[in-house]
């Protein structure tokens, strides 16, 4: 019996494991020394990329919801003067982060200056789990500098929907 | 790990402070009224881009957040005014694994004059990156002291948290009991510290507060996977306590709520049987190990299942079930030693650290592994243990960093010569194009103020009112035709043939007609006009900004022409091969680290199920060998 026991201790005893600090190897150095230089490397390709892609004033379109929302965003689809420039599915880690105050860039391109038409169809789910769709269009004018948009999902709280607020925001 | 509160004060800092003047704005619903666009604020721009930001960071994408960080302080668009920028920046590179440039970032925000808030901030971010290294006095001192004083609540529980799992490091149980009473229970963080504790508390020898805590644990409702877990580990936990202290009816008690297909259900089952056994219930222990033997055999605790179930059937007098048990278990550590020697030289193939990482890069988890390979190799309950050391759970996770490290270089390897060509594309364009574009905008840009001349000239020229001594200004297109060919007939009456009294009498009544017919609509089509000439001027107007867009776009690319983007561009290749060469090296170096750990771990439980195999096999010979003298005992007639 006393071998039963011991068995008994053993389990208990794997049970436990206390936090601690991870062992520091001859490794950790060269970790740390080759995240800092990918961090420096992506950051200043990240801008040059910017550079060239955007040598002229782009456009850039983001999506944010209300903050603390129960009705659960599934996809947005964009459209700009009938051409479809973005989808989004957003799974439940993504939602969560536009639910705390994320914002999403959805869309950022060289839009012709002049008039444009922006159609974004949004379906999701209330808290009951009744699904919708719902699409609402946007007119907006490109000049010649930055334009940047910011479409606001909303609660519309008599429908238990969303609703649709744009901001829009010109930079020289 | 769960994201602490400080990101919700981030946010609030961030947003409150950039949002006030975009909330003050006025915000319309779009179809209702249109408010048209402003200038873009700093305040706005960093509201934007920090959002961004808070985006990538809540759906845990660390490497992009700091990414966007890095390239915003670049672009000097987060600076020494953003404090919260930089307290993310820093709490990232905590979490990202750069302790020292996150020390850096706590260091020189201490030294300026910010917010009492952000200061207490700060300094529990420093004290969790002590925390974190293992350097507790240091954490210590600085969570007992004033400088964290004014913390959200949420950030004074999590100081607590953390010193209460310093003081019990440090065997102080009583105070670390004070510290954990601050701490609400319902968080998942609560939860773990309540767990540790009422652990370390029994292993002090407070048996009974630590059961206490345990016990405090299980009746709260848990919905994740993970707070369920935990739930079972503290039952399984109360319940081996009270096991080793004989207090069998408690122990059976605290064993039957871990729940039946939970992760620790075998080493309930083990546990129950082995309560029920040592009550002297025999019968009652069996079919609780009978069932853990039907369980996965590479379970340690189905591993000891197996050798004691055909022990209580010994017991018990069953002895052809107790040989066929054994048998049975003899079989079971066969299969088991297989699959660990496969498992074995499964790790030692090349790629085995690649297969254990999750689809999703940003995917997280106890083992994020493709877990379906993983268990048809016989892998998966060794890894298990694995993972749940903290030295080889740091190594994978470095593992996993430093893959994507080398994944987005290979990203970039491929896209550096595209990027390059577009860059040649571009410069040949322009080169062929510009010289023409900039000679006709000059010629587009004089049509388009002539342009807007003439509409601002018109729109200022249609009076208000309605003058019928010109009728041909409000008339319509009809009319207008109309009283041109009326009004040359009465001009030229008494020349034309047929130019007799009646005519004339008819063209006067057809005159009038007209007249009145203009009049009558003459508001109507001023008020087209008016609104004809407003959009003119509106039209006009976005012409205009064409214009000025096209001009704007002229100059970047005239720019674009004399840069040296191009060899900026080229530079980046040497670079990406360095990282390239150094995340290889790296990962083949945790590779063989992991593997290591991964072989050690399975040897261990090879000699393990060796000793138990030999264990089966000799209790087999031990009831084959009494079952031949019982026979020819009978035989002998003694």
């Amino acid at each position: 019996m006393k071998a039963l026991f011991s068995l008994c201790s053993a389990l208990f005893l794997a049970l436990y494991s206390p936090v601690s600090a991870a062992s520091d190897d001859g490794l950790s150095e060269q970790i740390r020394q080759l995240k800092n230089q990918a961090l420096d490397l992506n950051r200043d390709l990240t801008l040059l990329e910017r550079e060239l892609l955007y040598a002229t004033p782009q456009t850039s379109i983001f999506v944010s919801v209300d903050v603390g929302t129960p009705i659960r965003l599934v996809d947005i689809n964009l459209t700009i003067d009938g051409e479809h420039v973005g989808y989004h599915f957003y799974t439940d880690q993504e939602f969560e982060a536009l639910t705390k105050g994320g914002i999403q860039r959805l869309y950022t391109g060289n839009l012709t200056s002049g008039r444009h038409q922006l159609e974004a169809t949004i379906t999701g789910y209330d808290p009951q789990g009744k699904d919708y769709q719902k699409t609402t269009s946007y007119s907006f004018t490109k000049g010649a500098g930055k334009k940047m948009l910011e479409m606001q999902v909303v609660d519309d709280l008599n429908n238990h929907q969303h609703k649709f607020e744009f901001r829009e925001w010109n930079q020289q | 790990m769960k994201r602490g509160q400080l990101k919700q004060w981030l946010l609030a800092a961030c947003v409150a402070g950039t949002c006030a003047t975009a909330q003050a704005a006025k915000v319309e619903f779009f179809d209702e009224i249109d408010t048209g666009p402003a200038e873009l604020s700093l305040e706005q721009h960093r509201y934007l881009a920090f959002g961004e930001v808070m985006y990538d960071f809540y759906r845990h994408a660390t490497f992009d957040a700091i990414n966007l960080l890095l390239v915003n302080q670049q672009q000097s668009l987060f600076d020494d005014d953003t404090d919260y920028a930089e307290l993310l920046l820093g709490d990232l590179y905590v979490t990202y694994g750069l302790p020292d440039s996150a020390e850096t970032i706590f260091n020189r925000l201490l030294k300026k004059d910010i917010l009492s808030h952000t200061r207490a901030q700060t300094w529990l971010h420093k004290a969790a990156l002590h925390y974190r290294e293992g350097n507790l006095t240091e954490a210590a001192m600085i969570l007992d002291d004033k400088k964290v004083d004014g913390l959200e609540p949420e950030e004074e529980a999590r100081r607590k948290l953390m010193l209460a799992n310093i003081l019990m490091a440090e065997g102080d149980f009583s105070g670390a009991l004070d510290y954990l009473h601050g701490v609400p229970v319902e968080t998942d963080e609560g939860r773990y510290a309540t767990y540790n504790m009422g652990v370390a508390l029994i292993r002090g020898g407070h048996e009974k507060d630590g059961l206490a805590l345990l016990n405090s644990l299980l009746p709260l409702s848990a919905s994740s996977g993970q707070a369920l877990a935990l739930r079972d580990r503290a039952a399984l936990a109360a319940g081996l306590t009270q096991l080793r202290s004989g207090e069998l009816a408690g122990a059976q008690s605290s064993l039957r709520q871990v729940r039946s297909d939970g992760p620790f259900s075998e080493d309930a089952l083990l546990a129950l049987g082995l309560t029920n056994y040592r009550a002297g219930a025999i019968k009652r222990a069996l079919p609780l190990w009978l069932e853990a033997v039907n369980r996965n055999s590479s379970h340690p605790s189905v591993q000891e299942a197996l050798m004691l179930a055909p022990r209580a059937y010994e017991e018990l007098g069953g002895m052809p079930q107790a040989l066929a048990g054994y048998k049975y278990a003899a079989t079971q550590y066969r299969e088991a030693l297989k699959d660990i020697q496969r498992a074995i030289e499964n790790i030692g193939q090349r790629g085995w650290a690649d297969n254990l990482l999750p689809d999703d890069v940003n995917e997280t988890g106890f083992l994020p592994a493709n877990t379906d390979t993983l268990a048809q190799g016989g892998q998966l309950s060794y890894l298990y243990k694995l993972f749940s050391s903290n030295t080889f759970a740091q190594r994978f996770q470095n593992y996993r960093q430093i893959h994507q490290i080398k994944s987005m270089v290979e990203h970039w390897e491929r896209s550096l010569p595209a990027l390059m060509e577009s860059y040649q594309i571009q410069q040949r364009g322009l080169g062929q194009h510009l010289p023409k574009v900039r000679q006709q905008i000059g010629i587009h840009q004089k049509q388009q103020e002539a342009l807007m001349l003439a509409s601002d000239k018109l729109g200022m020229n249609i009076p208000d009112y309605v003058d019928m001594s010109s009728p041909g200004d409000v008339a319509n297109a009809g009319q207008a035709i109309m009283w041109k060919k009326v009004d040359s007939l009465s001009r030229q009456f008494g020349t034309l043939p047929g130019s007799n009294h009646a005519n004339a009498l008819r063209l006067r009544r057809v005159r009038g007609l007209l007249l009145w017919d203009i009049a009558h609509q003459s508001m109507e089509q001023r008020e087209k006009q008016i609104q004809a000439a407003t959009e003119l001027e509106e039209e006009s107007r976005i012409l205009a900004e064409r214009v000025a867009a096209v001009s704007l776009q002229i100059r970047d690319a005239t720019l674009r022409t004399r840069d040296d983007l191009g060899q900026r561009l080229a530079q980046q290749q040497s670079r990406i091969d360095e990282i390239k060469r150094m995340s290889e090296d790296t990962l083949a170096a945790l590779e063989q680290s992991m593997q290591a750990d991964a072989l050690a771990l399975l040897r261990a439980n090879q000699k393990k199920l060796a000793d138990q195999l030999a264990e089966a096999h000799l209790a087999v010979a031990r009831l084959q060998d009494t079952s031949v003298t019982s026979d020819t005992k009978q035989r002998t007639g003694s």
